[in-house]
């Protein structure tokens, strides 16, 4: 819980600190996908984010995503997928912000991903993400926006990988 | 402004190659059938070696295992007797031909599941269920990394009537280079 605090503090510190013509928010949904993870099964993720302009084309995307994989069924049983709650911090490097119309960027990113599943430890690890998505401006200061990206995990010389896709809505104050 | 344009250019570029890199990593779930099983026993304890050496999908992963996640079990036990049957697996590197009696096992082996109860006319422990009765996961995982080990379960419920009629260990390992 003091985690997702300060993840809130972060965007709410970052929106205010930003010029109001440069500031959006967000919200989305969508699937995650585990990657080479056979106890693992598709499952849906959703977040929430700010967008704060840096200058053109570059903006910072502090955000937090609920996410809960998908049970892995075997021939012996089935396992419950994990809950996965992550936040931190994107770079956005494109389109944002931007009049009618697509605009396609790159997406990279840090954050920390608490995992919790029955019978597992519990895990806090920091984490690494990269992406590319398409905002496409509706007008009024909306945009739909859709995503992929991809997350790796890393801890004990090992690692946690999945994929997630996404389509939200983006909204600029100002525009 | 030109160094932070050519970083934040970079940035998401090496973010997709660092996730193209950790790829030939994954988690795996391997299961192994215990042998020795189909047995009818009124005996406190019984002892299974298992091998997952034997196993392909440990064979293929079993020189790049990062670590074990979990260690569980799926039993098909009947029990035939009146009264419920509570059990504890114990776990060793290997059979020691002193460890003939239960208490020996519990003086030298290592417990690594307790607290499951079979009711009379049960006759099944799922994946799951056994994962929540999974102790000392330390020692089960580092026992488990070595391919052979010998399972014991015991029972304090006497006297007691069942059937065994499979066992498997299932593993889930991350592996990757």
């Amino acid at each position: 819980m003091k985690k997702i605090l300060v993840a809130l503090i972060l965007c709410l510190g970052l929106t205010a600190t930003a010029s109001a013509a440069g500031i959006g928010v967000g919200g989305y949904g969508g699937l995650a996908i585990p990657v080479v993870q056979d106890d693992q099964g598709n499952g849906t993720v959703f977040g929430v984010k700010a967008k704060v302009k840096l200058m053109p084309g570059f903006s910072l995307e502090p955000n937090i995503n609920f996410m809960k994989y998908g049970d892995a069924d075997f021939d012996f049983g089935t396992r419950k997928g994990s809950k996965v709650t992550f936040y931190g911090v994107d770079l956005a490097l494109g389109g944002t912000g931007m009049p009618v119309g697509p605009k396609i960027y790159l997406l990279g990113g840090v954050g920390m991903y608490s995992i919790t599943r029955d019978n597992d430890e519990d895990k806090d690890e920091f984490g690494f993400s990269a992406g590319l998505g398409v905002e496409i401006g509706v007008g009024g200061g909306l945009a739909l926006d859709i995503r992929g990206k991809g997350h790796v995990i890393p801890f004990d010389d090992g690692s946690k990988k999945f994929a997630t896709v996404t389509g939200g809505l983006n909204y600029y104050l100002g525009m | 402004m030109k160094k932070f344009m050519k970083f934040s250019t970079i940035f998401p570029l090496a973010g997709l190659l660092f996730l193209a890199g950790c790829l030939v990593s994954g988690t795996f779930v391997i299961d192994v059938d215990i042998d020795e099983t189909d047995v009818v026993t009124t005996s406190e304890f019984k002892y299974c070696l298992v091998d997952l050496t034997d196993n392909g999908d440990w064979e293929d992963h079993k020189d790049d295992i990062k670590y074990i996640d979990n260690v569980g079990f799926e039993l098909w036990v009947e029990n035939n007797g009146d009264a419920a049957v509570t059990g504890e697996f114990y776990i060793a590197r290997e059979h020691d031909a002193g460890t003939d009696e239960a208490d020996e096992v519990r003086d030298v082996a290592t417990r690594i599941l307790s607290g499951i109860e079979l009711a009379p006319g049960d006759n099944y422990i799922d994946w799951p269920t056994s994962l929540g009765h999974v102790e000392n996961l330390d020692s089960l995982k580092a026992i488990t990394e070595t391919g052979t080990f010998v399972i014991y379960g015991l029972t304090e419920t006497l006297p007691f009537d069942i059937t065994l009629d499979s066992a498997t260990v299932i593993v889930t390992v991350t592996a990757g280079n």
